[in-house]
């Protein structure tokens, strides 16, 4: 069988930074079997497979491509070579690797109901988790908060029982059983009182 | 030798400029600001990286333009590890204060809060040190990178030393703390094998610090003699004109001191810009205060006219105001401008973010 060869790759010129000094080599490029191919007047060559290179951001009139191996190595190319040297670099990276992949308006929809879920979630989730919160829970958030004042908690008992007996008044049974209100009172100079978790309440 | 001769001039000439358009921008600028709401803000760090490599590449500078390398990424994860350093460090002050305050040692309460607010002026300082090194090493010309190799935990201690001295003269001294810390962070960093070289003095400077305290003081003085003469004519009994006076005074207070400030700045701003070089290359910078202040007027009126969204366009405004007003003098032998060898940071802006010092 007869086969011709496909008519060779157009050289394009650029400009090579190799990211070892800041000067500037004038290169031909051209692509061959999915590389690009580089080379010098001065009889300098290089071959570099496509998975190493990646778009820079760049103006209108350039495109600038790096390498993945090498930080600071720079080819510079004019914009209308891209083109030609599409099948090599990929689709182009706008907003992040993910958001790429999936596109901008899914992105998009996906984030905002993801974010409505979180929005709503944490506004009705206080509702929902606090009546499963144990009680025992609460106590031990409550006295660590009392245990917090020290010795401004009064702890005389017969200021106490007159406490409770004030609650006694106000809610008949509340200073007894497993849930019983405790009551305690603080000697600050403020006139002031606090409920706090676990049935914990301070009068200052 | 590739010695590249650059001159500040009028137009294209100018050896940095900005090639970029706000239209051009528009696509970005819009996109950000629908992710960044659609991801309850953890865009905002990919946002920036965008933002960025959008005007860095569009600032030219001689003959080729910068180039940001900078991820998202990496500024996600930056962020994230100082919050796990310092999220810890806060809860626990918060815990702490409040259970010493309530047990009656307040005098270890306040101390306590004393230490951690000299902590955080401390990490303020060491987080633009950072902010500067990380930016430096990210940023491209020609293939070469900037950096440094100092880590900044000397500098967070003399910005303290400084703050606190300042803090201790009623601010007399800032402009002295001020010049001393450019220098120190600049002499700190280089552009691959050159260093930054800053000899900023607060000489030219006094005059304008004084006038932050003049403005008011005559500000004050001005209404007394309006008071006084209110009094003699018997019109301030009313209380109609009082209720002016105070307004007056209010409006006067926020708005002298600012400009007063503005006013410093515009002149540290172009005296830091002449005082630093780079190699060979020289420095300017010539806002004056009106156009710093055109700057923030335009800002603010852009952001309440478009409903907010044109808080999208600030960093883009604030870049091309530095661009724009910044001029680069002198040559540079591109041939001996070789790669940097300094460490490149790998936690990005995260205390700068935690911080809030971030310029851009």
């Amino acid at each position: 069988m007869l086969s011709t060869s496909a008519p060779s790759d157009p050289v394009i010129e650029g400009k090579l930074y190799d990211g070892v000094t800041a000067h500037p080599h004038a290169v031909r490029v051209a692509v061959a079997g999915g590389r690009l191919e580089l080379s010098h007047d001065g009889g300098w060559s290089d071959s570099i497979d496509a998975g190493q290179l990646k778009r820079i951001e760049a103006g209108p009139s350039l495109l600038r491509l790096g390498r993945s191996d090498l930080p600071g190595w720079r080819l510079l190319l004019p914009a209308d070579a891209e083109p030609g040297l599409a099948g090599l670099l990929g689709k182009r990276e706008r907003y992040g690797r993910w958001i790429d992949r999936i596109g901008l308006i899914p992105a998009l929809v996906a984030g905002a109901a993801i974010t409505v879920v979180v929005v709503v979630v944490g506004y009705a989730a206080p509702a929902w988790i606090a009546p499963h919160v144990p009680m025992s829970w609460e106590r031990d958030v409550g006295g660590a908060i009392v245990g917090d004042f020290g010795t401004l908690r009064c702890r005389d008992a017969k200021g106490q029982q007159a406490l409770e007996a004030l609650v006694e008044r106000v809610a008949p049974g509340a200073t007894h059983g497993p849930d019983a209100i405790k009551i305690a009172a603080l000697d600050v100079p403020a006139f002031n009182a606090a409920a706090l978790p676990g049935g914990y309440i301070v009068v200052f | 030798m590739d010695a590249l001769t650059t001159a500040a001039a009028a137009g294209d000439s100018r050896a940095i400029r900005f090639t970029g358009t706000w239209r051009e921008y528009l696509p970005i600028a819009i996109t950000n600001a629908l992710l960044i709401v659609c991801t309850l803000g953890i865009y905002r760090f990919w946002a920036t990286a965008r933002q960025r490599r959008y005007l860095w590449s569009r600032t030219h500078f001689i003959d080729d333009s910068l180039e940001w390398t900078g991820t998202g990424k990496e500024m996600f994860i930056g962020f994230i590890i100082v919050m796990c350093v310092l999220g810890p460090f806060f809860l626990f002050i918060q815990f702490l204060f409040p259970a010493l305050l309530v047990r009656g040692k307040a005098e270890a309460a306040f101390g306590i809060f004393t230490l951690f607010y000299i902590a955080l002026i401390y990490l303020g300082g060491f987080a633009r040190f950072r902010a500067l090194r990380y930016r430096l090493s990210r940023t491209f010309w020609h293939g070469i990178r900037g950096g440094s190799n100092n880590p900044g935990w000397n500098y967070g201690g003399e910005y303290l030393g400084r703050i606190l001295l300042a803090a201790m003269t009623m601010w007399i001294v800032y402009p002295w703390a001020a010049t001393r810390l450019w220098n120190s962070r600049w002499n700190a960093m280089s552009f691959g094998p050159l260093e930054f070289r800053a000899h900023l003095d607060a000489e030219g400077l006094k005059g304008r610090w004084a006038l932050i305290y003049a403005a008011p003081l005559a500000m004050f003085l001005f209404v007394f003699a309006g008071i006084a003469g209110l009094g003699a004519s018997g019109t301030a009994s009313g209380g109609f004109s009082i209720w002016h006076i105070v307004i007056f005074v209010g409006i006067l207070f926020y708005l002298a001191i600012p400009l007063a400030t503005l006013h410093w700045y515009a002149k540290y701003f172009r005296h830091a810009a002449e005082a630093t070089k780079l190699g060979d290359l020289e420095f300017g910078f010539d806002a004056t205060t009106l156009q710093w202040l055109g700057l923030f007027l335009g800002n603010l009126g852009l952001a309440i006219v478009t409903l907010g969204f044109g808080l999208t366009y600030w960093g883009y405004r604030n870049w091309v105001f530095m661009v724009r007003h910044l001029h680069v003098y002198g040559t540079i032998d591109v041939a001996e401008l070789t790669q940097s060898t300094t460490h490149a940071p790998r936690e990005a802006e995260g205390f700068a973010d935690a911080f809030d010092v971030g310029a851009l």
